[in-house]
């Protein structure tokens, strides 16, 4: 497989799992902040601290509202994060590289385009947000399930589940990192919080999809220790960081030259095994959340430097 | 409310559907009488999912507007448009003669250059041509074929005869619209597959494949064959991404290839450098290359023309074929048919006055309002004159140009192009058409069945370029009882 396809293919991934990730938070955060009590409705920048985007929000828009926060993670087409940016850099990607993938799966991703370009600027809306999003996830998902039952197990592929993990177990240590952080600021000053913060781990959990699967393995409690456990090193759960790292270790392991890639790779995946993130204080975990995210950053370095740096020698 | 062709102008031009008393033409009562049986709003239904398909199948071309790329819908007509077998067997043996001698041709002006000393093509016109590269002086390609693939324009005149407009040997495309055209009509109207014996275009590929396999330098079972594109930006783009996918070979960049020391051809891939054995290219030839030809090309791989000489690898079309796509050397051809083969030339040229002959010339600038004026050189309808509807004053400009230039122009009739119905949302109206049939050739010859049918979407404009928004057709090569 070329170096540059490759590389391609790895971005379609990556964004594809950004533009569902994206999706399912906007969504779960849409319930949520209906539950809160007035005044905690800390929601709508949570969103932005799990994305990481709030320098970039704060230089077009002054004020953090919900409309505001949606127009910027569903429509903008200047936020290189937003739900349109990512389905057109998906799209992009696989223009590209289309003669590696299914007809279907182009397909699949052409028609969200589409319906993105047509329906994003009304799904601002609340009474149109839910569905909008629910046909962006249904066609993602989708997508998901014809990479998974089209495409041979070959190079190709490989890079499609690198892509994926790696942007999966980053946006997961965001999303505990970011619960953590909250429940830091608020514990500060305010005794009702535990069950706020409770409240606001199910909505954490919520946007994964996560909240049968977490009763099923952890039981029906919900806080913050139950769902580091389980969001960081559940090796069950295919939204978790370990299970992630698991799926990219196998990745690597298929793919020729790795030797440096796997020695890199299992640095993180150690680290996180060693950790006890159950029992850890919040500002030790935060420290601990901000290795892994540098350990994936460096993770994605050696895949560039091994399989797709040739082209530009 | 049904739609008919009462009101249908068939008398202007030729038509390929309709008589010009109103009638079916033979082999297309089929097609007509479904199309009359349609309610008004089940066409444009049928219409408004044949242009969603487009959309979905993502098939696109990419147009220069304003400084910008836009990636846009391939504008289609519903109606398809049929030729018959039995004429489409002679079409199919004329282009084959066409391409057969147009090869003989390349490879003689690259080596002994008998054509030429015996005074048969002028050979000022050839070695003075800028398509003519002399760096390509002595090479016989395999199976002596320079171009591999070609697409040849053909147009029907006002008697219904196709006659050769012009022959593009360089990087032709289009094919991939012929076969996304018919799985648009099949999903548009499937119950018309039933009743009617179309041939299939599908095998397109799988043909193209087995051609540049033919010319590889290794004889391997499969040999790795690449499709080499200029990148995204390119207008053809999504037909090299097609016919890559179709053939499942590598689409890649000239950044993705290298010349290695042993003067081969590889490419990068995650497993390592890869060699090449055949690069069909979609880059014109003078950038193949920054070593030999325009330094300042990115889209090339320094050296290429080196690996290409040593025979390390091959290319289609030939870098050097372009010698013989150029307007004033087709009025040629005929010529060299007989000259070659010694054949009488089955598909006629369209009537062609060189410019840069005196008495032509003058014959030429005397009936600038009634002839059609080409550039010898570029293609996609640029830089002509149609004389009969351009104004005095661009007239007056093509006869400045001309005169300076008179190498680089030609010129022919106005002709009446043949007709055939587009669904305009509530009528039938007639559209101007051509046809571009594809012909490969390597160790053996194949003709598309058909082609792509491009077609003029104003009414009575001449101008069928996708670029200059034509539009195009399903078209069936069918076979009747009676042929």
């Amino acid at each position: 497989m070329l170096s540059r396809a490759a590389e391609r293919i790895y971005w379609l991934a990556r964004y594809l799992e950004r533009a569902e990730n994206t999706a399912r938070m906007a969504n779960a955060f849409f319930h949520a902040i209906l539950d809160l009590p007035r005044g905690q409705q800390h929601g709508w920048d949570l969103l932005l601290e799990i994305t990481a985007s709030e320098d970039l929000f704060e230089s077009h828009y002054g004020v953090v509202s919900e409309r505001n926060v949606i127009r910027f993670l569903l429509a903008d087409a200047w936020n290189p994060g937003s739900i349109n940016s990512s389905v057109r850099a998906a799209r992009e990607n696989a223009r590209t590289t289309r003669e590696m993938l299914t007809p279907a799966l182009w397909e699949e991703l052409n028609a969200l385009h589409l319906y993105i370009q047509e329906q994003g600027a009304v799904s601002i809306a609340r009474r149109y947000r839910y569905e909008f999003l629910q046909v962006v996830i249904q066609h993602l998902q989708r997508i998901t399930g014809l990479i998974d039952n089209g495409i041979c197990r070959t190079q190709g592929y490989r890079f499609l589940q690198l892509g994926r993990y790696i942007e999966r177990a980053d946006m997961t240590t965001r999303i505990v990192a970011a619960g953590i952080g909250i429940g830091m600021r608020q514990n500060a000053h305010d005794e009702r919080m535990l069950a706020i913060d409770n409240v606001m781990w199910r909505h954490l959990l919520t946007s994964l999809d996560a909240l049968s699967m977490y009763r099923l393995r952890i039981g029906p409690r919900i806080d913050a220790m139950g769902t580091r456990l389980f969001l960081l090193k559940d090796v069950s759960f295919p939204q978790s960081v370990n299970f992630s790292l698991q799926e990219i270790g196998i990745a690597i392991r298929h793919l020729p030259r790795h030797r440096k890639a796997l020695a890199r790779f299992s640095e993180v995946q150690d680290e996180l095994i060693n950790s006890d993130v159950s029992s850890l204080p919040a500002a030790l975990m935060l420290a601990q959340l901000d290795d892994l995210q540098l350990g994936f950053i460096g993770i994605d370095e050696t895949i560039r430097q091994t399989w797709f740096g040739q082209a530009r020698q | 409310m049904t739609l008919n062709f009462d009101q249908y102008d068939a008398q202007r031009a030729w038509d390929e559907l309709i008589t010009p008393s109103g009638r079916a033409r033979a082999g297309t009562a089929n097609l007509v009488n479904y199309m009359r049986s349609l309610e008004l709003d089940e066409l444009q239904a049928r219409k408004q999912a044949a242009e969603l398909a487009i959309l979905e199948m993502g098939v696109s071309f990419t147009v220069y507007h304003d400084g910008n790329n836009i990636d846009r819908a391939w504008p289609f007509d519903i109606i398809p448009r049929i030729i018959r077998h039995a004429e489409w067997q002679q079409v199919e043996l004329g282009l084959k003669q066409r391409l057969r001698a147009l090869n003989c041709f390349i490879n003689d002006v690259y080596n002994e250059q008998q054509i030429l000393n015996d005074g048969v093509v002028p050979a000022e016109l050839i070695l003075g041509s800028r398509n003519y590269l002399e760096v390509c002086r002595g090479v016989t390609p395999a199976h002596g074929v320079w171009a591999n693939i070609c697409g040849t324009d053909l147009v029907r005149d006002g008697k219904g005869e196709f006659l050769v407009l012009e022959d593009n040997l360089r990087v032709p495309s289009g094919v991939s619209y012929m076969i996304e055209n018919r799985q648009v009509t099949k999903r548009t109207f499937p119950e018309l597959f039933e009743n009617n014996s179309i041939l299939p275009v599908d095998d397109y590929p799988v043909q193209l494949f087995d051609m540049l396999a033919s010319l590889s330098p290794r004889k391997l079972h499969y040999p790795e064959i690449v499709v080499l594109t200029p990148g995204i930006f390119n207008s053809a783009y999504f037909e090299h991404s097609f016919l890559a996918q179709g053939m499942g070979a590598e689409l890649v960049e000239g950044q993705d290839l290298f010349v290695g020391k042993d003067d081969c051809v590889y490419m990068y891939t995650v497993d390592g450098p890869k060699r090449v054995d055949v690069i069909y290219r979609r880059v014109d030839d003078t950038f193949i290359d920054p070593d030999v030809f325009r330094p300042d090309s990115a889209l090339g791989v320094p050296g290429l023309m080196r690996a290409w000489k040593k025979g390390n690898v091959a290319i289609a079309n030939a870098p050097g074929s372009g010698v013989a796509d150029d307007k004033v050397v087709y009025a040629y051809v005929p010529a060299m048919i007989a000259y070659y083969l010694n054949e009488k030339c089955i598909l006629p040229n369209v009537e062609t006055y060189l410019c840069s002959d005196p008495e032509q010339r003058a014959y030429v600038l005397a009936h600038l309002d009634e002839l059609v004026v080409k550039p010898a050189n570029e293609s996609g309808g640029y830089g002509m004159l149609i004389g009969p509807m351009e104004s005095k004053r661009k007239r007056q400009e093509f006869a400045r140009l001309i005169t300076e230039n008179p190498r680089n122009y030609i010129a022919q009739p106005t002709l009446q192009l043949s007709t055939a119905p587009v669904f305009c949302d509530d009528c039938f109206a007639p559209r101007h058409l051509d046809l571009r049939p594809f012909i490969l050739h390597g160790a053996d010859m194949s003709v598309t069945a058909g082609g792509l049918t491009r077609v003029a979407m104003k009414a009575g404009s001449l101008v069928v370029n996708s670029s200059q928004g034509g539009g195009s057709k399903d078209t069936w090569i069918i076979e009747t009882e009676k042929s």
